[in-house]
């Protein structure tokens, strides 16, 4: 697989679109791998990988899409 | 139902509904000259607290379109079809700040940020420059529901100071205490920094003092906030330079008029005034008391906030008097920037000055020269207050070190979060210009090698990343003369390109094969073909090569099939054109420049690839199949094949056709044109005839032997 952006070849994919990236145009971005409620305070913790490789491409968002289809 | 076909539509900019909350807050207002804008308010943002939004009058019209009806795509239909114009760029913006500020409901959650700044925090130097930002200012906590605090205090009488007679009486009032105060400077009974002669309990009690004056001045502003109906978005405690104080956020005043904004500004400094008449009023009628000596502090110190707050060089409340009285936003830092650079520029050319040039000229240097005489009096302060106090908490045993610390850090602290922000700020850009500097050196030397693999004749054509990739893998190797690069029989294990230097090509035999000059490169079809190599390599002078090692020359060249094909009918073609009598002489170099110029030809069973009479065409080599010869008469002479060439009777003198060549089978040829062949020869600085005169006998006697010249 090749850099989306460079087309050299890639070292790791984009862990939220999974395009390519090289070290050079490889950055990082925080994704959360899991929530959980937490027991002391009962607020939403978040488990997070706070450097996760991310392409410079795709544009994660943080805000929550309405989905009520799927209900 | 299409799932993703709903997801789609709902993460389309153009079709989204853009619906504003139904409590927004406007205000239209107008600037001094007149022109208008619009303060957006929506209350339930921010927890409460509320978020704002200032609105030229252009995205006014785009706000209004937005009814929860129309798409994004309806609404610049609409405003296209009312002002012409097609407002894309400033709806998206638009939409973009309305969303960030909660317009559209639910304010978008800082998920990702929050998680950047935790991580930011890993590094030590935003840990101790947020530590540093602390002493100055730290937030300790905020409110937002202040306003039926505030509102009790208005009703119990806070109201009255905004009336006439309230507002004239606390004026007159203040004007009294602070001439009251002027006397009371004269006496030499009152001291300003000492209590019994004693600097450090004189200091300690000015800092509580300060907190007790920052508190009301903050108070007059809330009072005023009030007001005017307006909302005090936020109250809170913080440590200002260490110093506790109270404060109060008079954001939702960007929603009234620039009158009742100048009139917020003041009552501040206002109140403290007030107070400190109060206090010069309490000193004078407690002469010789500790409480006398206290107020007589206390309104010394009032009275310095109060011409501090107003003075408009510094960014308090007097700075923001001026800039809404003259409707001159950011005023400041265009007047600081206008004097470091524009200022000098117009004064070199003896350029004309406009009046805001003159005006901002004016507060970039009354705010130079305060914040110098600011420094002066620091440092005589120092000398004859604070350093003699230093001594005496010294001797004063632990507690008064500790006294000490605090007050190191109070009057230090600020001054080395300034000296520590521009040391790390030098050091930052050092190392940044010093990366881009050698980032820039590397860039050069890839261009370089990417041009140079790039003139390679088996790689021409690649897309540019690839050789940007090819160029990024090759190892720098530099040789002295009669150094042995590769030798003949040896395994051939890497590419070779050669940057500067000339090395020479030698058969087992000991024949000289010829020279390589900057530019060309050898060993490739050792690589392609796993074959050991031909022959050996050795530099004529020093030289620098740059080398790409098998792995990556099969990933990159070998794996692409077309370019392996190409090398391989370079080596074919080349080694065919060598046989020509006339390009017997010729080296590698020159070779592969000919060989550029040859067209790949096919042709089917039967089919004539020259016809005998006909003129023009060049010169045919085949690579596949074979082909029978024939004169005019039909007389068959001879079937070629795979490495036969034919026609350079055409090539050289272009000259009729003497026979026809028919393809037996599927056939593949090598053409030379005419054209390109007297490119070439024009290109060595030979002209045609020249060339003719000096080659003209081998024709015939080689090639032309064959098939009669063709």
């Amino acid at each position: 697989m090749d850099c989306w952006i460079c087309e050299r070849p890639a070292l790791a994919a984009c862990r939220f679109c999974g395009r390519g990236a090289c070290r050079e145009h490889a950055k990082s971005h925080p994704f959360v791998l899991d929530v959980y409620r937490g027991e002391k305070h009962r607020s939403l913790r978040a488990l997070v990988v706070e450097d996760a490789i991310h392409c410079g491409v795709c544009r994660p968002r943080s805000e929550p899409v309405d989905m009520p289809e799927l209900e | 139902m299409d799932i993703w076909q709903t997801l789609r539509d709902r993460l389309d900019y153009a079709s989204f509904v853009p619906t504003p909350v139904s409590d927004v807050e406007r205000a239209d207002l107008r600037r001094r000259d007149g022109n208008p804008y619009t303060m957006l308010k929506n209350p339930t943002g921010d927890r409460g607290a509320g978020r704002y939004l200032r609105l030229d009058p252009a995205d006014v019209e785009l706000f209004e379109l937005m009814d929860g009806r129309r798409s994004i795509q309806e609404i610049l239909v609409a405003q296209l079809e009312r002002t012409g114009v097609f407002a894309l760029d400033r709806l998206a913006r638009l939409t973009a700040a309305l969303r960030a500020n909660g317009f559209f409901g639910e304010e978008p959650p800082v998920l990702y940020e929050k998680l950047a700044a935790r991580k930011a925090m890993r590094d030590p130097i935003v840990r101790a420059s947020l530590f540093l930002r602390r002493l100055v200012l730290w937030d300790i906590a905020r409110w937002s529901n202040a306003d039926r605090v505030v509102d009790r205090v208005y009703r119990l009488g806070g109201w009255l100071a905004f009336t006439r007679i309230g507002a004239s009486l606390l004026v007159g009032f203040g004007l009294y205490g602070l001439w009251l105060w002027f006397q009371e400077v004269r006496d030499p009974k009152l001291q300003l920094v000492t209590i019994d002669g004693s600097y450090a309990r004189g200091i300690l009690a000015l800092i509580v003092l300060q907190v007790i004056s920052i508190s009301v001045h903050e108070a007059g502003h809330a009072l005023a906030i009030r007001h005017y109906k307006r909302h005090v978005r936020r109250f809170g405690v913080a440590m200002y330079y260490l110093f506790p104080c109270f404060y109060v956020d008079s954001t939702d005043m960007t929603l009234g008029s620039r009158g009742q904004r100048i009139v917020v500004s003041l009552a501040g400094p206002f109140a403290g005034l007030t107070t400190a008449a109060a206090c010069a009023v309490a000193a004078a009628a407690l002469p010789g008391t500790l409480a006398g000596e206290l107020a007589f502090k206390a309104a010394s110190l009032f009275v310095f906030q109060f011409i501090f707050n107003l003075l408009p060089i510094l960014e308090l409340d007097g700075y923001h008097v001026l800039v809404d009285a003259v409707d001159a936003p950011f005023l400041r830092q265009r007047a600081m920037w206008f004097v470091r650079s524009a200022a000098l520029r117009k004064l070199r050319a003896r350029a004309r000055w406009t009046r805001e040039e003159a005006g901002l000229a004016l507060f970039g240097v009354a705010a130079i020269v305060t914040s110098l005489l600011t420094l002066v009096m620091s440092i005589l302060l120092w000398q004859s207050r604070i350093a003699r106090a230093g001594r005496e908490l010294l001797a004063g045993g632990p507690a008064g070190l500790a006294v000490l610390a605090l007050l190191v850090l109070v009057f230090v602290g600020p001054l080395a979060v300034a000296v520590i922000a521009r040391l790390i700020g030098i050091v930052r850009t050092s190392v940044t210009l010093a990366t881009a500097r050698s980032r820039a050196a590397t860039a050069r030397e890839q261009g370089a090698r990417t041009a140079m693999l790039g003139r390679v004749r088996f790689l021409a054509g690649l897309p540019g990343p690839t050789l940007a990739a090819l160029a990024s893998h090759l190892r720098v190797e530099r040789v002295d003369a009669g150094h042995t690069v590769i030798t003949a029989g040896s395994v051939g294990d890497r590419f070779y390109l050669v940057r500067s230097g000339r090395l020479q090509a030698v058969a087992p035999d000991g024949a000289v094969l010829g020279e390589i000059a900057p530019g060309e490169g050898f060993g490739e079809l050792a690589l392609i073909d796993r074959t050991p190599r031909t022959a050996t390599v050795h530099a004529l002078e020093a030289a620098e090569l740059w080398s790409l090692d098998s792995s990556h020359f099969q990933r990159w060249v070998r794996d692409r099939f077309e370019i392996a094909a190409r090398i391989r009918a370079d080596q074919g073609q080349r080694q065919a054109l060598a046989t020509l009598p006339f390009f017997r002489d010729l080296e590698g170099r020159e070779l592969d420049r000919i060989a550029a110029r040859v067209q790949t030809r096919r042709y089917e069973g039967g089919e004539v690839v020259i016809q005998a009479g006909e003129t023009g065409g060049g010169y045919y080599l085949i690579r596949e199949g074979t082909a029978d010869v024939t004169l005019p008469d039909g007389r068959y002479v001879r079937t070629l094949g795979p490495g036969d060439g034919f026609g350079e009777l055409a090539l050289i003198f272009g000259v009729p056709r003497t026979a026809t060549v028919t393809a037996k089978g599927p056939l593949a040829v090598g053409v030379l044109g005419r054209p390109d062949f007297a490119a070439l020869v024009a290109a060595s600085g030979e002209s045609m005839r020249d060339f003719r005169a000096r080659t003209g006998h081998y024709v015939g006697a080689g090639l032309g032997g064959a098939v009669g010249g063709a």
